[in-house]
């Protein structure tokens, strides 16, 4: 029983991180119709990013938070407005492809500054723990889940309550009319784009403190993002951090009851069924542009 | 006649053809004026043309003497002329309050806009009742009743709408009509096109008849009813017509 | 770690490198491989890009330095020798088409071995087709030796399962009182790491050890807390990881936040990297991990402080950090050149008979490989004292004795 609880501890912990991941791969599908391939190296961009702050200047990784975030959402909103903007009109074939190849070119720059080496971020509290009732709670990873679940509000807020948010909703349920009505739908897209790499970034700085990355790290984060996105319902916020938490909590206990070896056969058996069962995900509606 | 908006020997289309062969129009300032004709005629587009989504290749439309052609949608927003598209243009998961707010969208202050909103609210009792429900659960005829309280939030001159009785039932047809008749006595122009040219002509004011790109007929709406020739072509023989050009209407990008 | 994902890449990259050769390949003046004469030429894969980039730069320059000194002191029985790289992008698709082009169009005297197991297994094979010696030193893992190639010779002192067991040597060396009583083995599904954790399971099986845990994940785990915790649920005295590196580390990270601490704890790959793996677990957490090795610039091992001066004179860097591939693949160098000095001859027959029999001292220690090319002999312990990794077993060769059991993470 100590074992199982502890074992639920950890992988809500590392669930919340990965919502805070997935929540910008729905905000850019459900805004602009985009499956964002390069989402995860956007991650790993925000780790390098937090890395280098740490070991150079001696800026806490979670204070980096407030670099990566804006040059994130800098370089996602160029990263649109250059590349994915002239394919508007035929966006929905040709933007998977584009993402990919930003994700591919993304992570060649990253090797040619980085190296191909592992990387981690080793702070004086990385290994440090609360125990609560006899359960380990590592700080790195609680402050990782606050955070993660603070931002995720704020997106939350950003989206409902303010007229940005007002107008990135209406652009992904009728873009024309949006525009009928004074929206500069290309901007929105850009920005809307931009706030989902930002996300990434913030998300990419604590991954950096969680575990330890190299380039190639976002071919296994974008698996797994869009597996959660799938499993909650593309473009669902609320589907997003319940296909975060199903995740990180299955493998967390599967990993520890059962086998590491089929820690993540859970998850992907779930998501096959899913997949039959209510192909528009858990959360998922039919109705298009639902966020 | 005070002439609010001015159509001159507009010509435009979309990229593989030209659909306004040189229209001309005057829609004068505080009545209804409402365009008819068959399938494919170019009344569509019409309102396109105005309201900047598609480009005018020759000609112009001016309002109030200002030229509106070559002005961005957002530009000829600000100018004051609103378009409520004939497919269904609410944000189903926004609610009917968010709904009524982007009509506002363009105004930077925000709180003009809540005001405008609760002046709107006041007016419009479906508004109140629906306040909190998403848009897209609605029926068709109250969902047309927000979008022209939507259009109103800019206080505009002028209001382009696009088939507002298309799908709806008898009862909620007759409160569209009312709701833009009033809007009209209020002191705004409207620009309607429909399709059930009968009813259309019976609330406007003023009419013209468009007919492959060109303004065929302008005149007073209750001389258009009496009129044997528009009678016979139009008003009886809808269905015939309707039947000659089954999917020109439906050219749009 | 290798994961479908980076298999996937190793494609890509596969196919970008196939387009730029196809593209810009001219065909390579066509040689005699009967010349004995002018330059002994050889062909050497290696992974400048993909996963493997790193080692695999270390691999080159080890047969750099090779070459540059047996061609200062005039070659190889009067022949210099001329090296040709490729790059092979860490891909096992890739290095085969790269051997073949060096045996069947460029006609090269001989070949070397390609880093990892993963490359040198599907290389080897290749040339063992041609007839060709494949003398290798970065490929040592159980499947490189279970093809049963007649014309493999690993340059090592060890394969990876009997390296290990430098480890069970010395538990079992201990006096019954102090040996650890259960087990817990936590293994990366790896070709090198999981099967020497699991060969040493079951020794101490059989010396009466308690397994208490043993478990395989898989390389694209991303957290091992919950195989730690599992671990710790079961309190054992010893654990020995089948680590590679970042889940090694990963797994020290773990221990510490869950506040377990193993008396006995040896990670099979990881702690013996001595710039990584203090830098990413602590310096201060590094006290009393056990790993074992082939290699360490200061090992005593003849030949050895010449070759680390040679390194630094020509490439430079401090001693310490000078990867063991590069040890490796000089190695290899030092074998052909044993073939040369004590045959007379350099062609690829004499060399698979030669290397197959005696034993031959390089700056890895004595090579001495069974009839499928698997060497004989064991690594060395080592122990994070004080910061320094320090070699602790056999004390034939230790600089200081095991400190154990296991201090308590600071």
């Amino acid at each position: 029983m100590h074992l199982f609880i502890q074992a639920i501890i950890l992988g809500v912990l590392t669930g919340g991180l990965y919502a805070l991941m997935t929540s910008g791969l729905t905000l850019t599908f459900g805004t602009m119709r985009i499956i964002n391939m390069a989402q995860g190296v956007f991650v790993v961009c925000g780790a390098y990013i937090g890395f280098t702050l740490f070991n150079y200047l001696h800026i806490d990784p979670f204070l980096s938070i407030l670099v990566s975030t804006p040059l994130l959402f800098a370089i996602g909103f160029t990263l649109q407005t250059f590349l994915l903007k002239p394919l508007r009109h035929d966006a929905h074939r040709l933007s998977l492809l584009m993402t990919w190849a930003m994700a591919i070119g993304l992570e060649g720059i990253l090797s040619f500054i980085f190296g191909t080496d592992f990387r981690g971020i080793l702070t004086t509290y990385q290994n440090s723990s609360w125990t609560i009732a006899g359960y380990e709670i590592p700080v790195v990873r609680a402050l990782a889940f606050l955070l993660s679940v603070a931002i995720l509000v704020g997106m939350y807020l950003l989206l409902t309550r303010t007229k940005f948010g007002r107008s990135v909703r209406a652009v992904s349920q009728r873009e024309s009319a949006a525009k009928l009505l004074g929206v500069n739908t290309d901007r929105t897209a850009a920005l809307a784009f931009g706030l989902g790499a930002a996300t990434a970034g913030a998300a990419g700085a604590m991954f950096g403190l969680v575990s330890s990355f190299d380039p190639a790290s976002h071919y296994d984060l974008i698996g797994r993002l869009l597996a959660i996105c799938v499993i909650g319902g593309l473009g669902s916020n609320a589907g997003a951090i319940a296909g975060a938490v199903i995740l990180a909590l299955s493998e967390s206990l599967v990993q520890a009851e059962l086998s590491p070896a089929w820690s993540s056969v859970p998850f992907y058996v779930l998501l096959i069924i899913v997949l039959i069962a209510r192909p528009q995900g858990l959360f998922g509606v039919r109705a298009r542009g639902a966020i | 006649m005070d002439t609010c908006l001015e159509i001159r020997q507009v010509v435009s289309g979309y990229g593989y053809g030209t659909v306004l062969r040189g229209a001309t129009l005057s829609v004068p300032r505080h009545e209804m004026t409402c365009l008819i004709g068959p399938n494919g005629a170019g009344k569509s587009t019409l309102l396109r043309a105005i309201s900047g989504l598609i480009a005018v290749q020759s000609g112009e439309i001016l309002l109030d003497g200002m030229a509106l052609q070559g002005l961005t949608p957002r530009q000829i927003l600000e100018a004051g002329v609103v378009h409520v598209p004939q497919d269904r243009s609410l944000f189903p998961t926004l609610s009917v309050w968010e709904n009524l707010l982007m009509g506002g969208y363009i105004i930077r202050d925000n709180s003009e806009v809540r005001r405008r909103a609760l002046a709107l609210e006041e007016r419009f009792p479906t508004i109140r009742q629906f306040h909190h429900s998403h848009a897209g659960s609605l029926s068709g005829g109250q969902q047309r009743i927000i979008e022209f309280a939507r259009a109103l939030m800019l206080e505009p001159k002028v209001v382009l709408a696009d088939e507002p009785s298309l799908g709806l039932d008898p009862k909620s047809r007759t409160l569209v009509f009312e709701t833009l008749t009033t809007m009209s006595r209020d002191g705004i122009t409207v620009l309607l096109v429909e399709q059930n040219a009968r009813s259309a002509l019976r609330v406007s004011d003023h009419a013209a008849v468009l007919e492959l790109g060109t303004v065929r007929i302008e005149d007073r709406a209750a001389n258009l009813l009496d009129n044997p020739e528009v009678g016979r072509l139009y008003l009886g023989a809808s269905a015939a017509a309707h039947r000659r050009l089954p999917h020109a209407e439906h050219v749009r990008t | 770690m290798l994961s479908t994902g980076t298999r996937l890449r190793s494609w890509i990259l596969a196919i970008g490198l196939c387009v730029g050769v196809a593209a810009c390949g001219t065909p390579a003046p066509t040689s005699s491989s009967a010349a004995t004469k002018g330059p002994l030429t050889i062909g050497i894969s290696v992974s400048l890009t993909g996963d493997f980039s790193n080692t695999g730069k270390a691999a080159q320059l080890g047969y750099q330095l090779w070459a540059s000194q047996v061609n200062a002191k005039g070659g190889v029985l009067g022949r210099q020798v001329q090296l040709t790289f490729a790059d092979d992008a860490s891909s096992p698709t890739q290095v085969v088409t790269n051997y073949q082009n060096f045996i069947s169009r460029d006609n090269v005297d001989l070949v070397f071995g390609p880093y990892s197991s993963l490359l040198t297994l599907a290389a080897a094979k290749v040339a063992n087709r041609y007839g060709y010696a494949f003398v290798e030193g970065a490929g040592n893992g159980p499947s490189v030796f279970a093809a049963h190639l007649p014309n493999l010779i690993d340059a090592g002192p060890a394969t990876a399962i009997n390296g290990a067991q430098v480890w069970g040597d010395y538990i079992l060396s201990l006096p019954a009182d102090q040996r650890p009583k259960t087990a817990a083995y936590p293994s990366l599904d790896d070709p090198f790491s999981q099967p020497a954790a699991a060969a040493l399971q079951a020794r101490f099986e059989a010396a009466g050890i308690k397994t208490v845990y043993s478990q395989i994940y898989p390389a694209e785990t991303t957290s091992l807390g919950g195989v730690i915790a599992k671990v710790a649920s079961t309190n054992p005295d010893m654990v020995v990881s089948g680590s590679q590196d970042a889940d090694g580390w990963a797994q020290v990270q773990a221990m510490i936040q869950q506040k377990f601490n193993p008396q006995f704890l040896f990670m099979t790959n990881g702690p013996e990297n001595p710039v990584d793996f203090p830098k990413n677990v602590g310096a201060q957490n590094t006290q009393g991990i056990f790993t074992s090795d082939v290699w360490t610039y200061n090992a005593p091992i003849p030949g050895n402080t010449a070759f680390v001066q040679a390194y630094i004179a020509k490439f430079g860097g401090d001693p310490s950090q000078i990867d063991s591939t590069s040890a490796q693949t000089y190695a290899v160098g030092q074998l052909i050149e044993a073939v040369a000095a004590k045959t007379g001859k350099i062609d690829n027959a004499t060399i698979i008979a030669t290397l197959h029999q005696g034993s031959y001292q390089t700056v890895v220690g004595v090579v001495s490989v069974d009839q499928y090319g698997a060497p004989k002999g064991s690594q060395f312990l080592e122990e994070w004292i004080g910061g320094t990794l320090t070699i602790v077993y056999p004390p034939n060769i230790a600089e200081h004795a095991p400190v154990i059991p296991k201090p308590v993470w600071p």
